[in-house]
């Protein structure tokens, strides 16, 4: 794949310029500019979901049996850069980019029937129950476990990091349903009403004062049966497929260099008040050069991984390298921003800040830099942490044939 | 391996050890934490303790009831309170102190000074209008010539406005040109803090002075040097953040250490993976940077020399928080989740260390001060 469109590309990349044209009102930009956090807020990402459903493109990795469109990866490439270009929103992955592809794969027809449209819709809001507080990276040590009793599951345990369970109404589980040899046996993936007796769900702050994230406990928690996805003992397989598609899927480069613009005009901002202008633009303009290099860089090999995953290839070290890649230049532009702050990096939450006290101008994008950097310090950390795609990487080189 | 601390003389020995008996028996994360949930960061209590303890007294005259201590004893204080993550402003007084010591008359010390020793005047420094150019103050007084002026001005981003007293102003005398130092009681009229918490939880406030008539007698200092006390105490702001800043690496490294034996996966501590070791051996060279910088501008404080502290002390700011950023994030990551979670005490490390990098002058700005030594 490469980054030259012929002229159906160029038709559709006006038409993808002319739905965000129409879409993206300034209120919805405004609120996605001010987003800070891994994912949009649940009212923002719902309300441009309604309008990505409406013109039939919520959902851009399903098949269009499902309700998702029959677009090839330059098409989906074309959207997502275009999407980032104009600043939009992110959707909330969890459902349509995580759960569902895992229930379209794997799971019965009945599920599909059932669960696929209300994540199109909206209507379901999914989480993701994996890590526990004793199993992060070792993910597959995990105790969390689910009985078969009387033609139900009994859950029973812990997860923790749950980010949104606190706006979900379903989480998929994994659970372990039986004890095997091998710790990656005899895990389950189970789809679980959040409302089921049993559930309690505690809130955790992040240091960048927000609520995303939250711990999960179940006691005697009942499932029904039919909420398990695929053959019971297989989770493993299910989940490292989404665990792919979580951390290489997109186009992350076109995310960093609207960031990095941003970021750029914070640093004009900055050297119109500097009393030494230049000298101020000469410490960073290189700066944000290198970072144009390394995100043109990721770019590309973006565009390699596509052609390779359309080769009918495996992803393993690739979606690896891209997330370890893309999550690393984010939180380098995060750092720049907060550096740029000068004493405005010292104020996290603004909303004390009274505007006829506030000698500064007050720029969105300074507001958006030190809750950016904080929270672009966990993007290391979820979706397996960079060591861990290290690890990966290096397993596949030295086991290369 | 270096041992952790090196004491210039007995009495700060004596002084430091009894902070931490302190603050390790009274000061606990979990309290901490409890204080800023409950929006009273600081607390009044704690403050007049530390006056009992007589940290307050440090830098006062023996004459005025202080200790008459030296910047080495205020430093090692400074880095043992932020290990504690302390939010009671002993800098700031310490700072106000050491201006009425060098600018003050007689009857402004004998009115003061015993006053910061028990804890009873509570001073925020009101520095900088915008940016960190302390030199160009649109913060001005126009002095009538009958003993009154009009002073008129906005300070942003002053530090540690709780329960204040007093107010210090850097402000510029028209007729003189030059930088004036003004002690003004917070509830003098025309005076107004808009308050808000740092990302540190610090109580910071904006300060806005419109004060018509406001008489001098009282409340100017200036019975020394102005220009070359105010260099002075900006380049102490410096070294005192910069202590602040070295506690806060000392403590993330130990919890990282610390955190590596005790946390298991794949059936193991953390610290039998190597690319966390050589990431912990990391940590420690610039933590070792850091402490190495703290050495050298104690001892260039206590050298009489104030003409070489502006380049010196800019170094030291430029490394020690450059050594602080690399550790705070190493430490977040190494942490895993929790990391970036507020009850653990990792995240506020880190972010009061953001804070210092910013608090009196950033890169930047010190990268500029030193620039001048060469392009001068
Ligand atoms: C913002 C955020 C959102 C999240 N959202 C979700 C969610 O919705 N659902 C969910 O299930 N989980 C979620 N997670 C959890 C995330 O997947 C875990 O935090 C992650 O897998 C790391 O696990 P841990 O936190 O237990 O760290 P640990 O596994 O304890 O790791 C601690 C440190 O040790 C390192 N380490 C561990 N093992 C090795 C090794 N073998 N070699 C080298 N280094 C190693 C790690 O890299 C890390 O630096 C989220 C996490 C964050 C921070």
């Amino acid at each position: 794949m490469s980054l030259v469109l012929d002229e159906r590309e160029l038709a559709f990349q006006q038409e993808v310029r002319e739905f965000l044209q129409h879409n993206l009102t300034e209120e919805i930009l405004h609120e996605s500019l001010a987003t800070s956090g891994v994912f949009p807020d649940k009212e923002l990402a719902l309300a441009w979901q309604q309008k990505l459903a409406a013109k039939g493109w919520a959902a851009p990795l399903w098949p269009e049996q499902y309700g998702g469109i029959n677009w090839t990866q330059k098409q989906k490439y074309i959207f997502e850069v275009e999407s980032a270009k104009a600043g939009a929103p992110l959707t909330i992955p969890l459902g349509l980019k995580m759960v569902g592809p895992v229930i379209i794969k794997y799971g019965s027809e009945q599920q599909k029937q059932r669960f696929l449209p209300r994540i199109l819709s909206g209507e379901d809001y999914w989480c993701q129950g994996y890590s526990e507080p004793g199993s992060g990276s070792d993910l597959a040590s995990l105790k969390c476990k689910a009985e078969l009793v009387d033609g139900h599951y009994l859950v029973n345990g812990s997860k923790i990091w749950t980010t949104h369970a606190h706006f979900a109404n379903w989480i998929f589980c994994l659970v372990r349903t039986s004890k095997e040899k091998k710790p990656q046996q005899g895990i389950s993936f189970l789809l679980i009403p959040m409302d089921t007796p049993g559930i309690s769900v505690k809130p955790i702050t992040s240091i960048s004062g927000q609520h995303d994230l939250n711990e999960v406990f179940f006691e005697d928690v009942k499932v029904p049966q039919e909420n398990l996805v695929g053959e019971p003992g297989q989770g493993w397989t299910y989940a490292k497929y989404l665990l792919e598609l979580e951390r290489g899927a997109g186009a992350a480069s076109a995310r960093l260099r609207a960031n990095l613009i941003r970021v750029t005009r914070l640093c004009q901002q900055k050297s119109m008040n500097s009393t030494q202008d230049s000298y101020f633009e000469s410490l960073y303009v290189n700066r944000l050069i290198e970072l144009d290099a390394a995100i043109t860089a990721l770019e590309y090999t973006e565009l390699r991984a596509q052609k390779h995953y359309e080769n009918g290839c495996e992803s393993g070290a690739e979606s690896s390298l891209l997330k370890t890649e893309a999550t690393e230049i984010e939180q380098q532009l995060a750092r720049l921003a907060v550096e740029l702050l000068g004493p405005e990096a010292m104020v996290l939450k603004r909303e004390k800040l009274s505007d006829s006290h506030w000698p500064i101008p007050k720029f969105q994008d300074s507001y958006w830099a030190v809750p950016r950097y904080l929270n672009s310090l966990a993007a290391s950390i979820y979706g397996g942490t960079n060591e861990i795609q290290r690890n990966l990487i290096a397993r596949t080189i030295l086991t290369r044939s | 391996m270096f041992s952790q601390t090196d004491f210039s003389n007995d009495i700060e020995q004596l002084l430091v050890e009894s902070a931490v008996r302190y603050l390790s028996d009274n000061y606990d994360f979990h309290n901490h934490y409890q204080n800023i949930k409950s929006g009273n960061p600081v607390n009044r209590d704690t403050w007049l303790t530390m006056a009992d303890l007589g940290w307050l007294a440090v830098p006062c005259d023996e004459a005025y009831g202080g200790l008459s201590g030296s910047y080495s004893e205020m430093l090692s204080l400074l880095t043992v309170q932020a290990e504690y993550l302390v939010l009671e402003p002993m800098a700031s007084q310490w700072l106000t102190a050491i201006l009425i010591q060098e600018l003050g008359d007689e009857q402004q010390k004998e009115t003061f000074l015993p006053g910061i020793v028990n804890g009873s005047v509570r001073c925020a420094l009101a520095l900088y209008d915008e940016g960190y150019d302390y030199q160009t103050n649109h913060t001005l007084i126009a002095n009538h010539g009958d003993g009154t002026a009009t002073t008129k001005g906005v300070k942003s981003f002053v530090t540690d406005t709780q329960d204040l007293t007093h107010i210090l102003l850097l402000a510029s005398d028209l007729a003189r040109g030059d930088a004036t130092w003004l002690l003004l009681p917070a509830d003098e009229p025309g005076l107004s803090v808009n308050h808000y918490a740092g990302a540190d939880d610090r109580p910071m406030g904006n300060v806005q002075i419109e004060i018509p008539n406001l008489k001098l007698d009282t409340c100017l200092l200036d019975s020394g040097n102005s220009r070359e006390c105010t260099q002075h105490i900006f380049n102490l702001a410096f070294a005192f953040n910069c202590a602040d800043s070295l506690g806060c690496i000392n403590k993330l490294l130990e919890a990282t250490s610390q955190y590596l034996k005790d946390r298991n996966q794949f059936g193991q501590p953390l610290a039998e993976f190597q690319a966390l070791q050589h990431k912990l051996a990391d940590m420690y060279i610039a933590h070792q940077r850091a402490t190495s910088m703290a050495s050298m501008l104690t001892e260039s404080l206590a050298t009489s020399d104030r003409a070489n502290h502006d380049y010196l002390l800019s170094l030291a700011h430029i490394q020690i928080h450059d050594a602080a950023r690399f550790v705070a994030e190493a430490a977040v990551q190494l942490h895993g989740g929790i990391g970036v979670t507020e009850e653990l005490n990792v995240g506020h490390f880190a972010k009061r260390l953001m804070c210092n990098a910013h608090r009196y002058g950033d890169r930047n700005f010190h990268l500029n001060r030193c620039n001048q030594k060469f392009t001068r």
